[in-house]
């Protein structure tokens, strides 16, 4: 309070001193004027003096004519006996201050005369006035006594008169101008004091108006200030926020994007239950009511209650285009809004929450499958301990890869790309080691994540949430990958138990090849028999063997869909109907290693995959006119090119050579590759020796 | 020191209830195991503190708390109960209680809530 007091202090000391100016020219006036009237009745005696004067000397005159006609004298005798009293009263008056008769007899006080030139004329005319008086008077005495003759003390009067009426008329008139003039120059000063009076009270309302304005001005500019901030933040939230009164009326702001959350306009001054009623149902609604209605009860602990909120987590359903509408998550959250320790609003927040929601249940249902799969997981647990092991750290390793590179941020569309290229190499792989070992969940879950991929890759507009689903992909296959690994080692303990401890036969590892060749023809349609040689004589560390073993899942799965012939095909071409892969791994004299493929079937195609590489426009027509056999073979291991059309769970991704170039590439190998037309087409990698230290004893 | 009364119907919530409260702000003059038993004992315990399951035999919570503040409109009641059906909390609410506690619930935030519940209510 004392702080808005002194906002106004100046304000309020202008009024006091505008009205303190306005009482004392008032005051003033109010007294100069009474003296104005004053003088105005002095000047008025002062003139009456001049014509009671005259009137004098007329009597006189008009006594000594009857006197001598002999008629009645009374009239004049009155007569000057009145005008000799008046004058003399009115002259004492003037001199000194005191009481005479006004023009309609009334007793009027005059003060003593005090301008200068008023009281030299004044004293002269004292000293005319007695003696006259005195004359007079004896004539006025001598009438009252029948026997004596008036008419020498008349002729005296009378002579008397002669000689001095002009002289008292004179100061008489003096008197007159002299009161006047007193009287002129108060008005004058009245005039002036009123004057500046009024100027100092303009001058005092200006200055008031003027700070007026001005503080005037200072508070709206701050309440504009303030109401731009205020829209920015409510433009800018994500959020929507509004306040709610006790009769559950939206206030008159809200952010903007509260519209957009509740899919409605015009919400400021709405009924919030009657919009919730057609979000979420009468029944809801009837209990958000009550919860809201709790929250404005001072004795509920606002922090003890919001448990109960039943709009924390809802689904609502929102009008769109066409009468049709969206079923979205909302959550609403109630906060008490006090001012001065008064509850009178409720500030609301609401969040569209669905994406949260949607992927809370997308993890929720594959911690589900995780573990109805497990059954599945169970039965095909037929694969080598060993095998299975290698595989489980094999696609512990593939996971951190694809989850290092969905962490890894892209800054532009070209490193989206190549994210989802080197994810794509990734599952691929992964894809087919889980093939190889028949183990179909895995193989299932990698093709609908490639496929995921897939889709990426045709997005024009690809940002960094695009790869969202993805991330739930891979928890999946890490739930996945876990249950498997601890089946695997209690299938482990098992084994030992069982067989006390002996060592699966080396063939085992290498037997899920044979399978994944079969599976992988029978699904093109095909016949191929697998021939190894060096697979099982040689004895390799861990990584070799895996490395090996990836190569050969690739090479195996890329001579059946590229290279082999349908049976009937090679019935055709005079071969027998089931083609032939021949895997062969050789240990060179300085202790590297040779793994030979060669499959049987039509060779490359090298029209295929001119007319591939010229379709796909990713180079000049004429470069690619222009290239050899060799350059043109060299493409398969482009990332991204396949000659095959459709793509299938075998190959059309235009992934698979890549990732054999890029595995041989990273252990410092060499890759060569021959092929005839319609005869055979041949892969030769050597890979460096083994470290010796890994290799197992 | 506030008098506490502990009404639940399952024996293991009470004992973890007396054994967060043991403390220097509450005392703990007596448990119930349904609103019926709370309401018969409640002039002798004379408490000002309750706290209050929902569903239980014989008398459930809400009935308890109308009852209760029937007799004490200053009792302090908070309910302890699992948030299957928020409606039934809010009308324990517009019943009388000032709280909600969501079972199952720790230590802190039983401590918590009971120090917000009382927070300003004399010492």
């Amino acid at each position: 309070m004392g702080h808005s007091m002194g906002k106004y202090r100046g304000i309020l000391a202008s009024i006091a001193l505008f009205l303190l100016l306005d009482a004392s020219v008032l005051m003033l006036n109010f007294f100069m004027s009474y003296q104005i009237a004053d003088d105005a009745v002095g000047v008025n005696l002062a003139g009456r003096q001049r014509m009671l004067s005259q009137r004098m000397v007329k009597s006189l005159f008009e006594l000594e004519h009857n006197l001598d006609v002999g008629a009645a004298i009374d009239a004049p005798r009155t007569e000057l006996a009145q005008t000799v009293t008046l004058f003399d009263q009115t002259l004492t008056a003037f001199s000194q201050g005191g009481a005479s008769t006004g023009a309609s007899d009334e007793e009027v006080i005059l003060q003593a005369v005090n301008a200068e030139a008023a009281q030299v004329a004044l004293d002269e005319a004292l000293i005319v006035w007695h003696p006259y008086r005195v004359r007079i008077e004896a004539v006025l005495a001598g009438l009252e006594r029948e026997t004596f003759d008036v008419r020498p003390a008349l002729a005296t009067a009378i002579a008397y008169a002669r000689e001095n009426n002009v002289a008292l008329l004179t100061l008489m008139n003096d008197l007159t101008v002299e009161l006047e003039q007193v009287a002129a120059s108060k008005a004058t000063r009245l005039r002036l004091i009123q004057t500046i009076g009024i100027s100092l009270a303009l001058i005092n309302f200006l200055i008031i108006l003027f700070h007026f304005l001005r503080q005037l001005r200072d508070s709206d500019r701050k309440i504009e200030a303030a109401r731009q901030e205020t829209t920015e933040i409510l433009d800018t939230v994500q959020e929507g926020l509004f306040l709610l009164d006790r009769d559950l009326v939206i206030g008159n702001q809200h952010s903007k994007h509260l519209a957009e959350i509740l899919g409605r306009t015009e919400l400021a001054g709405q009924r919030f239950d009657a919009i919730l009623t057609s979000l979420i149902g009468e029944a809801d609604q009837d209990t958000a009511t009550k919860f809201i209605g709790l929250l404005f009860e001072g004795r509920i602990k606002e922090k003890l209650v919001g448990d109960l909120n039943p709009l924390s987590e809802i689904r609502v359903f929102l009008p769109r285009e066409k009468g049709v509408t969206e079923s979205r998550y909302l959550s609403f959250n109630f906060s008490r809004v006090k001012v001065e320790g008064d509850l009178h609003h409720l500030l609301v927040t609401v969040r569209d929450i669905t994406d949260r929601i949607r992927l809370a249940q997308e993890l929720e249902a594959s911690k589900a499958r995780g573990e109805e799969q497990l059954g599945m997981l169970t039965g095909i647990l037929h694969v080598n301990p060993a095998l299975l092991e290698s595989f489980i750290t094999g696609t512990f390793e593939t996971f951190n890869n694809v989850n290092q590179l969905l962490e890894q941020p892209a800054k532009d569309t070209r490193g989206l790309r190549a994210k989802i290229d080197n994810l794509f190499i990734e599952v691929h792989r992964f894809k087919g080691e889980a093939a190889a070992l028949n183990l179909e969940i895995f193989e299932r879950e990698a093709q609908a994540f490639e496929q995921e991929v897939a889709g990426l890759r045709q997005q024009d507009n690809l940002v960094g949430n695009d790869f969202l689903k993805l991330t739930v992909r891979l928890d999946r296959l890490i739930g996945y990958t876990h249950s498997i690994q601890q089946l695997a080692g209690k299938l482990a303990t098992f084994g030992k138990v069982a067989s006390h401890g002996s060592v699966p036969a080396l063939p085992e590892s290498w037997r899920h090849l044979e399978d994944l060749a079969r599976k992988v023809a029978s699904r093109q349609g095909k016949e191929v028999m697998l021939v190894t040689s060096g697979l099982i004589e040689h004895e390799l560390p861990d990584d070799s063997r895996r490395l090996v073993s990836d190569l050969c899942i690739q090479f195996i799965r890329n001579a059946i869909a590229h290279g082999i012939e349908t049976p009937d095909a090679r019935l055709e071409s005079q071969k027998s109907e089931k083609g032939r892969i021949d895997i062969r791994l050789v240990r060179l004299s300085d202790g590297k290693l040779e793994l030979t493929v060669t499959d049987d079937g039509q060779g490359f195609d090298l029209d295929a995959i001119r007319e591939r590489a010229l379709a796909s426009e990713r180079w000049h027509p004429q470069e690619v006119e222009g290239w050899d056999s060799k350059r043109l073979t060299s493409l398969i291991f482009e990332p991204g090119f396949s000659t095959k059309i459709e793509a299938d769970e075998d190959a059309g991704q235009g992934v698979g050579m890549d990732v054999v170039m890029r595995q041989v590439q990273s252990s410092r190998g060499r890759i060569r590759l021959s092929s005839r037309r319609g005869r055979y087409c041949r892969f030769e990698v050597t890979l460096p020796a083994p470290v010796a230290s890994r290799v197992a004893a | 020191m506030f008098r506490l009364m502990v009404v639940d119907d399952s024996n293991i919530i009470r004992r973890k209830i007396q054994r967060c409260t043991a403390g220097e702000q509450f005392e703990l003059v007596g448990t119930a195991a349904n609103g019926a038993e709370a309401l018969a004992r409640y002039d002798e315990w004379l408490p000002d503190v309750v706290t209050m399951d929902l569903t239980m035999p014989e008398m459930d919570g809400i009935q308890c708390i109308e009852k209760l503040i029937e007799r004490d409109p200053d009792l302090r009641i908070l309910v302890v109960s699992a948030l299957s059906d928020k409606a039934t909390g809010i009308d324990a609410l517009q019943k009388g209680a000032q709280g909600f506690l969501c079972k199952p619930f720790s230590e802190e935030q039983l401590a918590e809530a009971l120090t917000e519940l009382t927070e300003d209510v004399y010492g």
